[in-house]
């Protein structure tokens, strides 16, 4: 038997689409591979169109059963090829697409699914939403990403479900510890700003960082209102910015901006390291030009000499400073620190997490996963517990697409005692391995979930969660060994329906609830171990009979058998 | 006794202000003044700082007792005068704020709390709210606006329906007029054609609509982020997307229609396609006309995170009509099982709506959607099949609001606020003459103009003008009588023309 699978983004293109639409349609597809590896043989191709009927026509002369498993939604699915086609579908509402736009007849995925003539879903609650559509007679089934398997080894390491006092966790890539700031009602600092980010040194091409809502992933900020159409505002004395690279030597800055208040026609100050010039702020956005002779790799610009006095009587209350459009950096770097980029890339980075530990896994630019509430509730529950940890796993090539949001809320949420950290770069096996062992509560708050691997992974580890019953989480989530969030229906649109119409429905999450389960959840973990231990072999015994390769490998045995005959 | 008033807006500047931060503070001063009426000479002033100082020394001479009832949030009412001062506010987030931010003490509440000695606002959520800062001792009182007298003259028991067999409204404004909207694809670029094809024809002009059927209202400001109307439109057209026979009203409270209805527009067209009929109302309707209004509906709608009180919603519950509501914040008091369809809710962390820092210092609630959309289809059906029912829950909505917000209640209430002012209780019981009251009301506005003439500050006259006025202020009662009847900016010229007929 041949399975011929195929998704969008491949193992090459996958550091760079991490966080982009669809790019865990790669994670499913790796994760069926062995289970597939054990039932037949599979090839991967890049271009279905073109190489899937060749193969397929190949078996045929061989009198061998070929089928094509397309991972990817089945808009971007290939149609009316010889070789039987199977989408595997992850889809976390409760309606299908069923209508036409653009034009394109495959947006209506009816059109494409009749097409197939049967497809695979990762979830109940998918396979309900297809069926939905299609009738009730339409096949599909509902199978899961075997997981189970993937951490025997893991679990024969551990013999205690409890995590260690103290865990080393390493990563290579950058770590972001509330730990790190100096929060104050009127300031908001990074303390060793320099040695916390992995930036690479600056090779002098031309840097153009733009502030506004639509240059989302340029430049990191800290103390600035959120992005506006036109750029963004500060809101603190001294506001400042975290550079995409370490900038060393010559560096020209031409920065377009504006002070407001008591700011315009005063001059401020810039800063990078301890390099210092003044610069004058109009009414009016104009371009000023400053140079800096920076004898060691600096990543922060600062702003300081803003006054913030109120303006009696304004109409816009909030505390304005410098409104900030643009910057250009050019220049010549230092040479000695150039060749340094060649040399190291991406260092590791050391975190130590002790206490009780929360963590989370997801992409900072998907809106379902709903990571404010996660670190609004912690920070809530924990506001005066030391030895509380949440730990944001970032999946998301970019430091930017997480770190502006990230600082304001830490800003806004302060004072508090409990500690938040994210990871964002590269972990190999063992270190992933090693952030679970550390963790005792896996926390997902999302609106909808096709799946949610990492979910199923640390329940797979033993791990008991905070998480919502609601869409595929339906499948394996119970009270056993979730403390469970409550949440209700709302209304939602297609995530990639162009025509912005409510269409479908998601769940919005009870954030009192969540706060509650996160106290509920502190307070087994330090004190009723019997409890989390129950909750931990809970999590472990409903992973196995949910994903292991055995019950996965029948699942798609008796689908083949029922749909191909073979 | 005499009670001296003030709110930012006025009876002049409401209107261009409709919509604007603290602009529902004018209404909850004119629903309070004509009771305080009843106990005292209410005397309004303009300028809290300078004015009531003036009011409050003359009483002082004359051995009258004066009380300074400020209609503001406290970081925006005067302290430090001599007069004892009340700030009269509405608060609908668990916290009341206690930072200091910009420089100005008066934004951490408790600074205001501890120099007035005093407080009253309209819900006992805000109180729990205020005592929580300030201890459980610490004199606050809960004091509605007391609407129920005047809306429940609309409630007649024996008329109750929940289905309206129709009714014209009249009034000077605009309107767009969603009668269902099958298109299941407007591009964007035809869309103002067909919401321009469903408008009132004119600006301002006189427009009719006829509604009949089962109708939900709702009165609210497109632009305060806490009255959550996406959640209520999302809600309505989802339960009712194919039905013909009912109706959303939405009253636009907001003195630029054109800046709110194009964000209105936008969000039922994510809506389409549907059959209900949804129709943005916005102007001025007339006693008369609003009365139409409160009586045709069959269900008053709110999915706010928090409410100070919410007057139409008060306004329309008094009259008998049931609600479909949160029980959070100030709607605790009064919105309960017997008279609404209850919307669940949680609390979520916010900052305080003021507060220019943005952090998340306090809570309101959010609410449960679905439960929003149950609330709909249920009410839907006993509106439809169970009249006794619905007769039911419009009694209770009357009794409830009675015993939230009639005039009797508020009369009480702040007979007790008078008690531990020290006002003796002669004095809050006197029935002074009303000769008497107009006396001592034409003494103290006559030293308010006096001193508005004579202050450094006021624009309103030039130097010959003042001095000329002051005479006449002074030594004419015709005068006074004349002023009483006019504005002061319309006697300029009057006055003006007086001056040039003496002097020639």
């Amino acid at each position: 038997m041949i399975f011929i699978v195929y998704s969008e983004i491949s193992e090459e293109k996958l550091s760079g689409s991490l966080g982009m639409p669809e790019y865990s349609y790669y994670f499913v597809l790796r994760g069926f591979l062995p289970v597939l590896r054990e039932l037949g043989q599979v090839v991967m191709v890049n271009n279905p169109e073109q190489e899937v009927d060749a193969i397929y026509d190949d078996c045929q002369k061989r009198g061998e059963g070929c089928v094509f498993l397309s991972f990817s939604p089945p808009n971007k699915s290939a149609m009316g090829l010889r070789c039987p086609t199977v989408c595997v579908l992850a889809w976390e509402f409760d309606r299908i697409p069923d209508e036409v736009w653009d034009d394109d007849q495959k947006n209506d995925w009816r059109y494409v699914l009749s097409n197939h003539g049967r497809t695979i879903t990762l979830s109940q609650y998918a396979a309900a939403a297809v069926k939905k559509a299609m009738g009730n007679d339409y096949p599909v089934v509902a199978i899961p990403v075997p997981v189970w398997d993937t951490f025997a080894a893991y679990r024969n390491q551990s013999t205690d479900n409890c995590s260690a006092e103290k865990m080393d966790i390493t990563i290579r890539g950058n770590i972001v510890d509330s730990r790190n700031y100096h929060i104050r009602s009127d300031s908001f600092e990074l303390i060793e700003p320099f040695e916390s980010f992995q930036f690479q040194n600056w090779s002098g091409e031309t840097l153009h960082l733009g502030f506004s809502m639509t240059d989302e992933f340029s430049a990191c900020l800290g103390g600035f209102y959120r992005s506006e159409p036109w750029g963004t505002w500060s809101h603190i004395t001294k506001p400042w910015i975290l550079l995409p690279y370490k900038l060393s030597g010559t560096v020209n800055l031409k920065i377009t901006a504006r002070g407001h208040g008591h700011n315009a026609n005063k001059e401020i100050f810039v800063s990078i390291g301890n390099e210092s010039k003044k610069i004058l702020l109009r009414d009016l956005f104009t371009e000023m030009a400053v140079s800096f002779h920076l004898s060691k790799p600096e990543n922060v610009l600062n702003f300081s000499g803003l006054d913030l006095t109120p303006i009696p009587g304004a109409k816009d209350q909030r505390f304005l400073g410098i409104g900030l459009r643009y910057i250009e950096i050019s220049g010549d770097p230092c040479e000695e620190f150039v060749k340094v980029t060649e040399q190291v890339n991406s260092p590791v980075c050391k975190v130590i997490l002790e206490g009780v530990v929360y963590t989370s896994v997801f992409s900072p630019t998907d809106g379902r996963k709903n990571w404010k509430d996660i670190v609004t509730a912690f920070c809530t529950a924990f506001q005066d517990v030391e030895d509380a940890t949440l730990v944001l796993k970032m999946v998301h090539h970019s430091l930017a697409s997480f770190l502006v949001k990230l600082n304001s809320l830490l800003e806004q949420l302060w004072p508090f005692k409990c500690r938040v950290v994210a990871l964002q770069g590269y972990m190999d096996s063992v270190e992933y391995e090693a952030l679970i062992s550390a963790t005792h509560f896996y926390i997902n708050a999302s609106k909808a979930e096709g799946l949610c691997l990492p979910l199923m992974e640390y329940m797979a580890c033993c791990k008991p969660s905070i998480a919502p019953c609601h869409t595929s989480m339906v499948d394996y989530v119970d009270s056993s060994s979730t403390l469970i969030i409550d949440s209700s229906l709302e209304p939602c649109m297609w995530p990639h329906d162009p025509r912005s119409i409510f269409r479908s429905m998601r769940y919005r999450i009870d954030w009192e609830s969540l706060v509650n389960a996160y106290r509920r959840s502190y307070d087994i973990a330090k004190n009723k171990p019997d409890v989390y231990r129950k909750m931990a072999e809970s999590a472990s015994s409903q992973m196995n009979k949910f994903s292991s390769n055995i019950v996965v490998k029948e699942k798609l045995q008796k689908f083949f058998a029922q749909e191909l005959g073979v | 006794m005499v009670i001296i008033i003030y709110s930012a807006e006025t009876e002049k500047s409401i209107l261009a202000n409709m919509g604007l931060p603290e602009y529902s503070y004018f209404f909850v001063l004119k629903k309070f003044r004509a009771v305080l009426c009843k106990f005292a000479t209410v005397i309004e002033v303009k300028n809290p700082e300078t004015e009531v100082d003036i009011i409050y020394k003359e009483c002082r001479l004359r051995g009258a007792v004066c009380l300074f009832f400020s209609f503001s949030p406290p970081h925006k009412t005067v302290t430090g005068i001599k007069c004892l001062t009340i700030s009269v506010f509405a608060w609908e987030y668990a916290t009341i704020p206690t930072d200091t931010w910009g420089g100005d003490p008066r934004n951490d509440w408790r600074n205001v709390f501890r120099k007035h000695g005093f407080a009253i606002t309209h819900s006992s959520f805000a109180v729990r709210a205020v005592q929580k800062a300030m201890g459980n001792d610490f004199p606050v009182w809960s004091i509605p606006a007391p609407v129920w007298d005047d809306y429940t003259k609309l409630y007649r028991k024996e008329e109750t329906s929940a289905q309206s067999k129709g009714f014209d409204l009249t009034f000077k404004g605009s309107l767009i007029d969603f009668n269902g909207c099958d298109a299941p694809s407007v591009p964007k670029e035809s869309r103002k054609v067909f919401v321009k094809q469903r408008s009132s024809s004119k600006k301002d002009k006189n427009v009719s609509l006829h509604l009949k059927g089962i109708i939900y209202t709702t009165v609210f400001n497109p632009n305060d982020g806490r009255k959550n109307w996406q959640d209520l439109l999302r809600g309505f057209i989802w339960a009712f997307r194919k039905l013909e026979d009912v109706t959303l009203i939405l009253k636009v409270i907001y003195h630029d229609f054109e800046e709110v209805r194009g964000p209105l527009a936008d969000e039922i067209f994510k809506l389409r396609p549907f059959r209900c009929r949804v129709v943005i109302v916005h102007g001025y309707l007339n006693d008369d006309e609003y009365a139409k209004l409160v009586r045709g509906s069959t269900y008053i709608v709110n999915t706010a995170h928090g409410e100070g009180q919410c007057l139409p919603l008060m306004e329309y519950m008094s009259a008998g009509k049931p609600a479909i509501a949160p029980s959070h914040s100030a709607m605790e008091d009064y919105i309960n099982k017997g008279n609404s369809f209850v919307v669940k809710s949680c609390v979520e962390r916010v900052n305080w709506p003021h507060d220019p820092r943005g952090v998340l210092r306090t809570f309101r609630y959010r609410i449960n959607w679905e439960s929003l959309y149950n609330a709909y289809l249920e009410s839907y059906s006993v509106a439809k099949n169970d009249p006794g029912r619905y007769s039911r829950m419009s009694g209770c909505a009357v009794e409830s609001l009675k015993k939230y917000c009639s005039k009797a209640v508020v009369e009480e209430r702040l007979i007790n606020v008078f008690q531990k002012c020290g006002v003796p209780k002669e004095v809050i019981l006197s029935s002074t003459s009303i000769e008497g009251r107009k006396v001592l009301r034409r003494i103290l506005l006559l030293r308010i103009w006096r001193f508005r003439l004579f202050s450094k500050k006021s624009s309103y006259f030039r130097d010959p003008v003042k001095t000329g006025l002051l005479r006449l202020l002074t030594f004419s009662r015709k005068c006074y009588v004349w002023l009483k009847k006019k504005s002061i900016s319309k006697m300029v010229p009057l006055i003006e023309k007086y001056q040039r007929g003496r002097t020639s």
